[in-house]
């Protein structure tokens, strides 16, 4: 393939990578971004995947063992870890405004000396972790490139100007600057940076997937066929389980449980970047899918690579190299895109996070102690950052062009590993353990990292002859026991033994460093801070105790400078509206204002140099541990006192409310039944007014005709039937409001249940010349539903006598429609007459309405009708509404469940 | 002929009353409603008025308020005929200037005997 044609479709995808983070952070909307923070954040998390693990895990499987998995099952292992370790983590952060380990840990160990440390042995162990991601880059590229025959490329390119991983670094640079760093404030999330995370993290799961099934069932007929062609020793090397060392796996499993949670790039994806402590839930579970399915093929398609390229092909490049064997340039192209994608995902979150290491805990702090704090701006603090971006990807590119070439480079993403496992005391200490202090963790770090440094950089200085054979082979002074790859003797696995021998020393002098020296006060103050830190984060503030001098207007200028004159006055405004003015009574900064102002200022330039800045214009006293320990323990307590009451009085404040509630409630059922009683008993009185009046007519008049007798006994049987179904009615509802009816339920046809009902109907439609249509959908005829055949009939003749009733007088129509949709049988009753004005609508379901308001004559029947339908409808699951046009017609429309729960409904 | 108007929402009290007055030799006008009862109080000036209260529109209490406050209808003698039964709302009918107040369900001798004296105590 040609040169230009990758070049053209990398620049094609970094156009849409950037185009998509744009888009992101400037037009997606507020609630689309909460709606789908939640996955972007989980998908952000596999940039823990790089290039290294894309074309690497292929290539160390190839070699044989499960040894590959290990980087993966750490992470998984760190899953149910997730909601104590990082949950506390992230709320710390945001409490104090972090966004880096160096000022998390400098916070705690209230330590300058300790960021710094931070920072730079940060930068030390993962610079050349960028850089293998660069050379994983154009060694891909190389590779697509030469297949074709093309002549370029073998060797590295004679300068940097024609050298395509230089412009890549620059790209990603200005990537970093210019959508991430965009802002003043550092803190909070950069949902463009996500959403471009989690593009790269599903494009490398497409491609890779892509890759395996492509081998497993194009070039091989399926995984079983993968594993009989292959070679059988490569084979045993799965199936045979001896092969795997306990003490390798648990340090390879240790480190990498550590990368996932302490690297920079997953230190920022997974803590400063969070929206939601809740959304680490979903996170769980994503990521820990993605890695299963990221790991599905690895396997095969090292086995398949094997089998069919052998030695001929450099085994990381295997998943390259399989679909150009068979001629797959899409597909070779889309492998290529996935590992673009791991790399520059890695990339600009690591250079992102190490930037503001360098220029807030380097950078930042010596600017301050040379310059005049006055000419600190917001636009010093930006360009601070950018020059960190591009110190620390030019350092990589170097790294990848200068020295990456000397040194083999298989085990430096592991190396990388093992020197940020040196932070694990550190963290640890930070979240659990209150005694642990600053000369612990910075003896326990120092002794680490040199170990590190010797046990695992040393060796690979030798190996390219930098350094003298012997050190490896006799030891340091020709101390045997002094051999970096054999430390005291011991033959590990060279990794093993750094890991081992760096962590042991590391975590002994922490503990013993912690435990035999005292923490100062402010530390004791902060350790108390960061253990308790669920009690303390809304008021932590008023939790650190701060003494000394300072001029009001020297903090005032400060933080306008650096957060901007529209920010500043906002943030002072808000903090005046909670607590007042920020002054004590002798005119002095109190100290929640300094704390307040510090942690504003941390968003900024990071809570260290907050803290430099801040006591290089103070004149700060030193604090007691005694008053630490009184300020912590009288807010402690009386936060208690606070909460309690606070529950108990809104506790009791609910107790009220639901008492006056009830008491409203059970008045209002008085009246209802009131006026129901005495509106049934109104109703009854009609007809017995009658009767009694026929009657005694018929009683008194001997000379009445035959036909006027026979009208008058008419009437009268009438109204006593007229009675008998009032009673009937008032009952029934009575009983369905009550909850004791009782349906009696079978299987029933709808569709015969309404033809039964239509026929009943029909003389009366006749009689008043009522046009009838119908229609009824297949779906609806062949239903069947769970129901009472007796009730439903009742209810669906009170719809339909109710349509007759306010039936036009000319060219009446009266329409029946009956479909089934989704599980829901949907009824409509629809006529054309004068309809319900708009403001009756709602009410027509109300007992007795047609009683109490008509507009004309009064129609027949009780005005129970309607209550007692809707009654019906809802014992059966369903729901009835009412549509009306004034002088057009009603449509009633009802919808039932066809699936019902078995057991007898009971309405409460 | 003596003129009488029965108004009630209830058709069977139309007919049974309209039956009974007829025999009882009076010229019988029916509304089913107030707004209907006062078109014929204005029209046919009966000199009787057997009035239901729960109407819709125009309620009896109206019909008998309008009665008694003017003029040319004054005289008309009202009879209240209704299944309200609470005292408060007698009261109210006979406050209004009803001369009598019947509840439903009634006995038609007694309505008689009632209108008869009535129509005595008018002529006298």
């Amino acid at each position: 393939m040609s040169a230009s044609l990758i070049i053209f479709i990398s620049l094609v995808y970094l156009g849409v990578l950037f185009g998509l983070a744009y888009w992101v952070d400037r037009w997606a909307s507020p609630t689309k971004l909460q709606r789908w923070g939640k996955w972007l954040y989980a998908l952000s998390i596999p940039v823990y995947c790089t290039a290294w693990t894309f074309y690497g895990s292929v290539g160390k499987a190839a070699v044989g063992g499960w040894s590959f998995l290990t980087i993966y099952i750490g992470p998984l292992l760190t899953i149910p870890l997730w909601w104590i370790v990082l949950r506390k983590m992230i709320r710390i952060c945001k409490v104090q405004h972090i966004s880096t380990l160096s000022d998390f840990f400098s916070t705690r160990y209230n330590s300058i000396t300790l960021s710094v440390l931070t920072a730079l042995f940060v930068l030390v162990g993962i610079v050349p972790y960028i850089s293998i991601q660069l050379k994983g880059i154009t060694q891909s590229f190389e590779f697509l490139t030469l297949e074709s025959g093309a002549s370029e490329g073998a060797q590295q390119v004679a300068y940097i100007w024609s050298d395509s991983a230089f412009y890549l670094a620059i790209i990603l640079a200005v990537f970093v600057i210019f959508f991430v760093l965009r802002n003043v404030e550092t803190t909070g999330q950069h949902h463009g940076l996500m959403a471009a995370l989690s593009f790269d993290s599903i494009l490398k799961l497409v491609a890779f997937l892509a890759v395996g099934i492509f081998v497993s069932y194009s070039l091989f007929e399926g995984i079983g066929d993968i594993f009989q062609k292959a070679d059988p020793a490569l084979v045993q090397t799965y199936t045979n389980t001896d092969q795997i060392n306990g003490m390798d796996w648990f340090f390879l499993v240790l480190l990498s449980m550590a990368a996932l949670l302490l690297l920079p790039r997953q230190f920022q994806v997974m803590v400063a970047e969070n929206g939601k402590e809740k959304h680490l839930k979903t996170a769980g579970w994503v990521f820990a899918t993605y890695l299963l399915l990221i790991n599905i093929f690895v396997v095969p398609v090292a086995l398949g690579g094997n089998t069919l390229l052998g030695s001929s092909v450099n085994p990381d490049a295997y998943v390259l190299a399989l679909p150009m064997l068979d001629g797959q340039s899409f597909l070779a192209i889309l492998t290529y895109l996935g590992g673009l994608s791991a790399a520059t995902g890695m990339i600009i979150v690591t250079t992102l996070s190490l930037s503001l290491m360098l220029s807030n805990n380097v950078i930042m702090p010596l600017a301050v102690k040379l310059k005049n704090i006055g000419k600190l701006s917001s636009r010093s603090a930006v360009r601070y950052r950018q020059v960190a971006v591009f110190i620390i990807i030019l350092l990589a590119y170097f790294y990848y062009r200068y020295v990456a070439e000397l040194f083999p480079l298989v085990s430096i993403g592991l190396i990388s590993f093992a020197a940020i496992a040196q932070f694990i005391p550190a963290v640890f200490g930070a979240l659990f353990w209150k005694d642990a202090n600053n000369k612990g963790v910075t003896l326990g770090l120092v002794v680490g990292f040199t170990i590190w440094f010797y046990t695992l950089v040393l060796p690979t200085v030798v190996k390219v002859g930098l350094l003298p054979d012997t050190l490896l082979t006799e030891g340091l002074f020709g101390l045997s026991w002094l051999r970096p790859e054999q430390l005291m003797g011991l033959e590990l696995d060279p990794i093993t033994n750094g890991a081992f021998w760096s962590l042991l020393l590391n975590v002994s002098l922490f503990t013993v460093g912690s435990l035999a020296s005292r923490q100062t006060p402010k530390e004791r103050n902060m350790a108390e801070l960061y253990a308790n830190i669920y009690d303390y984060a809304t008021i932590s503030d008023e939790k650190i105790l701060w003494k000394g001098e300072l001029v009001y207007k020297d903090l005032l200028r400060v933080s306008e400078n650096l957060l901007g004159q529209e920010k500043s006055r906002e943030a002072l405004a808000h903090y005046k509206s909670l607590f007042g003015k920020p002054l004590n009574k002798k005119g002095e900064v109190d100290s929640r204002f300094v704390n307040y102002t510090q942690r504003l200022l941390s968003g900024v330039v990071g809570s260290t140099s907050a803290r430099i800045l801040i006591s290089s214009m103070a004149n700060e006293e030193e604090i007691e541990l005694k008053e630490v320990v009184s300020l912590l323990k009288q807010t402690s307590e009386t936060t208690r006192l606070n909460s309690q009451l606070r529950l108990q009085s809104l506790e009791l404040k609910r107790k009220t409310e639901e008492l006056l509630g009830a008491n409203e409630r059970l008045r209002g059922l008085d009246k209802e039944k009131d006026d129901f009683i005495s509106t049934v008993t109104h109703e009854m009185r009609t007809p017995l007014t009658s009767i009694k009046a026929f009657v005694e007519i018929i009683q008194d008049h001997h000379d009445l005709s035959d036909e006027e007798r026979n009208s008058f006994l008419e009437t009268i049987n009438n109204e006593i039937d007229r009675m008998n179904r009032l009673i009937d009615q008032v009952l029934d509802l009575e009983k369905m409001e009550g909850g004791t009816l009782h349906l009696e339920k079978a299987e029933l046809s709808p569709v015969e249940l309404i033809a039964t009902c239509l026929e009943g109907m029909q003389a009366l439609f006749d009689s008043k010349d009522i046009a009838l249509h119908t229609h009824i959908d297949d779906a609806a005829r062949a239903v069947k539903m769970n129901g009472d055949a007796d009730r439903l009939k009742q209810a669906f003749l009170n719809l339909l006598s109710n349509a007759v009733k306010y039936a036009r007088d000319e060219e009446a129509t009266i329409e029946v429609t009956l479909l089934a949709i989704d599980d829901n049988l949907e009824i409509s009753v629809t006529d054309n007459g004068r309809g319900i004005r708009p403001e009756n609508l709602k009410r027509v379901f109300d007992k007795f309405f047609q009683a109490r308001d008509q507009t004309r004559k009064k129609p027949s029947g009780s005005g129970l009708g309607l209550s007692i339908t809707k009654k019906i409808i809802e014992l059966h699951g369903g729901s009835i509404d009412v549509f009306s046009e004034w002088g057009t017609g009603t449509v009633f429309s009802l919808k039932i469940p066809l699936e019902l729960p078995m057991k007898d409904v009971k309405l409460v | 002929m003596e003129k009488i108007l029965i108004v009630d929402d209830e058709p069977n009290i139309l007919i049974s009353l309209e039956f009974l007055l007829t025999k009882g030799g009076f010229k019988v006008f029916v509304a089913r409603d107030g707004a209907e009862a006062l078109e014929i109080v204005r029209k046919e000036i009966p000199s009787m008025v057997i009035l239901d209260i729960m109407m819709p529109n125009v309620d009896g209490y109206e019909v008998c308020n309008y009665i008694k406050n003017n003029d040319p209808y004054k005289n008309m003698k009202v009879i209240f005929l209704s299944a309200k039964t609470k005292k408060e709302d007698i009261e109210k009918g006979l406050q209004m200037g009803a001369d009598l107040y019947l509840t439903k369900p009634f006995s038609t001798r007694n309505l008689m005997k009632e209108i008869n004296l009535l129509r005595e105590h008018k002529e006298i």
